[in-house]
């Protein structure tokens, strides 16, 4: 029988030689994520129902990397801290990833790590966790944030929960599923030099809607996506979410197998769809076609070109999140900005400690990447979620009033950001950091000349 | 019948609270709201206290708005059952969104459609009902009117006009709300001890 890749891993999850769409299941997990936000709800859960001595279903599954709430002085941040060290303690945990900077019983904003490469603390988990090696082809993973798709660049079926659910996998390893149909979006051709992966993936969800794929899974190909590195290929699926997918997925070639390999020797097996799989549809693209897009406010699918909008005068450009703070990103807004001066208030928040790492290695014109965005005027802060989904009032990067922002992040729902009336413009970081040059929504052909995609891979 | 928050319910009369499409979890709890920790007692409460507070003041009770769900101050609303449009719930996976709706006290959404993991927190938490109108009612009922929701019979009524509206048949899911949430529901069916 015929199954497509985010079947078979269901199926081989279940103990079944096949599944059909429609079918509910119950499934092993190979690891559970969660952070500082849904971790200590998640642990009164698992404790609550489980005994206080339960223990958890098995400790080299569990994944807990705090990053919501870390540069801030909300007392309650700091005790959720405390609540998750103290659980990875009692529960001998090894892959608790401690933001070792923040003293307890100090609940001022903590001072960051003083050098990315010396912390036990990752930065946002979806970026985090293939770094760390958690990530492997074939596997399935939940976690309690809806951006748990993200792992899907790497042919993982991954898909956020809530805290009950995510304390019932704590307890028992099981879960249930509603086997997804599935959609394919293929991207043909070549990615053009002045488009990124943000752009394949806002086209996308203007096209179907931001309930267009709810309940299913959205399954990415095509030569143009696969021609794009691995940082680039993440965006994709992050955003499934935002057209109501359960999950996102991209089938692991040779690159995503030699990257899960060289951050793990946990043994896994890819799985791919049969060619003969069932779509409930097929959209397909000429992505040399497509042009820089944007998502006006105040969602994700209300999709517009960068150069349609030239009229709309912003406040602040912000790059950083799971999403848009890779190392991918922050060089394509290093390249834009390398030499000039930002017009607007423009934050920089990398999306884990090893890009904020390697954002002093990597050269842009015998500058680094810090150098060159420090040099443009940019604020550059910590590792964290930071302004992505606005937090606590002193977050980084916090809209704090009805401002107009730009945004490389993946939502833009009504005070996402912070302020309710705030109005977030979500687009690549070279159509960000174009447009921090100008102070209005800006197509980054107009600011600089690129003869290759920013994230090809080599 | 679905038990809620470990009350077996069939029937109730009360307020409808009424609002637009895509709301998100951002709007139903903010994310300033998060640190506070639903497991313990006194913390939890603030969950009621803020549901909603993150709807523009303009789409907060339609078709006037300016109307809050939870009156200032105060961790409880007055209304039982919200009305919204489509993909209600969508966005953050936060669990504190059905919880803090719970927790205000209103037990019953009908939307047109939801967002996946907003409806599955609802049903394996054992929050809320969520329920799905065959029609939209968005515009057919204001928010303050009375409405009183059959729940065995699938079917809600605007008590002034006297109109029925019917509700779509709880899917997949049924067996999982009957129980009262996804621990009770494994408990029953022998996956649990």
């Amino acid at each position: 029988m015929s199954m497509t890749i985010t079947e078979k891993i269901i199926a081989r999850h279940a103990g079944r030689d096949a599944v059909r769409p429609g079918e509910k299941v119950w499934c092993n997990v190979d690891m559970l994520m969660t952070h500082d936000v849904c971790g200590p709800g998640t642990i009164g859960i698992f404790e609550e129902q489980f005994g206080k001595d339960a223990k958890v279903f098995d400790p080299q599954r569990v994944v807990i990397l705090p990053d919501h709430y870390i540069f801030t002085a909300d007392p309650k941040a700091h005790r959720n801290i405390e609540i998750l060290r103290d659980f990875a303690k009692r529960q001998n945990l090894p892959y608790y990833y401690d933001p070792d900077f923040m003293i307890a019983g100090d609940n001022s904003v903590p001072k960051p790590y003083a050098d990315p490469r010396k912390t036990s603390y990752a930065g946002v988990c979806h970026a985090a966790l293939p770094e760390k090696g958690h990530i492997r082809p074939g596997e399935l993973m939940i976690g309690t944030d809806s951006h748990t798709c993200t792992a899907g660049a790497f042919g993982m079926f991954a898909s956020g929960m809530g805290n009950t659910d995510a304390a019932f996998i704590l307890g028992t390893g099981k879960t249930w599923l509603l086997v997804p149909p599935s959609m394919k979006f293929v991207f043909h051709g070549q990615v053009p030099p002045y488009l990124m992966a943000k752009d394949l993936i806002l086209h996308v969800i203007g096209e179907v809607g931001f309930s267009g794929a709810t309940y299913m899974a959205m399954e990415f190909a095509g030569e143009a996506l696969m021609s794009l590195n691995i940082d680039e290929r993440c965006t994709v699926p992050n955003m499934a979410i935002e057209a109501g997918g359960k999950n996102g997925i991209i089938a692991p070639d040779e690159l995503a197998i030699e990257y899960v390999k060289a951050r793990t020797d946990v043994p896994f097996e890819p799985v791919y769809s049969d060619p003969d799989a069932t779509y409930v549809k097929v959209l397909e693209f000429d992505t040399d076609k497509l042009e820089p897009t944007v998502a006006m406010p105040h969602s994700p699918d209300r999709r517009a070109l960068a150069r349609e909008l030239g009229d709309v005068t912003l406040d602040r450009s912000y790059i950083g999140s799971c999403t848009g703070g890779k190392l991918t990103d922050l060089l394509a807004a290093a390249k834009v900005l390398n030499g000039k001066t930002v017009k607007i208030d423009t934050f920089i928040v990398p999306g884990s400690t090893e890009t904020d790492a390697r954002m002093d290695e990597v050269m842009v014109d015998g500058k680094t990447i810090r150098q060159v965005l420090t040099g443009a005027g940019c604020k550059i802060g910590p590792a964290n979620c930071a302004a992505c989904l606005g937090g606590p009032q002193d977050t980084f990067g916090r809209a704090n009033e009805p401002i107009k922002v730009v945004s490389t992040t993946n939502r833009n729902f009504p005070g996402r950001m912070g302020h309710k009336e705030a109005g977030i413009y979500l687009a690549s970081p070279l159509t960000a950091a174009a447009s921090a040059l100008t102070g209005k929504i800006t197509d980054p052909r107009d600011v600089v000349k690129l003869d290759k995609p920013v994230g090809l891979a080599v | 019948m679905v038990d809620i928050m470990n009350q077996e319910i069939q029937k109730i009369t009360g307020k409808a609270f009424v609002l637009g499409d895509n709301i998100d979890t951002d709007q139903i709890i903010p994310a300033e709201f998060l640190s506070y920790n639903p497991s313990v007692a006194d913390e939890r409460k603030f969950f009621g206290r803020y549901a909603m507070s993150g709807v523009p003041e303009a789409q907060s009770g339609l078709p006037g708005g300016n109307v809050k769900f939870t009156p200032e101050d105060l961790f409880t609303t007055d209304f039982a059952v919200i009305i919204a449009g489509r993909n209600f719930g969508c966005g953050s996976s936060r669990e504190h969104a059905p919880l803090a709706i719970a927790e205000a006290g209103c037990r019953f959404i009908i939307a047109e459609d939801y967002a996946r993991i907003f409806y599955r927190n609802c049903i394996n938490g054992g929050y809320c009902a969520p329920l799905t109108s065959e029609q939209r009612l968005v515009e057919a009922i204001a928010t303050g009117d009375e409405v009183e929701l059959d729940i065995q019979a699938g079917v809600l009524k605007h008590v002034a006009s006297g109109k029925e509206y019917k509700l779509v048949p709880l899917g997949d899911a049924a067996d999982i709300l009957d129980a009262g949430g996804i621990f009770d529901y494994a408990r029953q069916s022998g996956l649990l001890k």
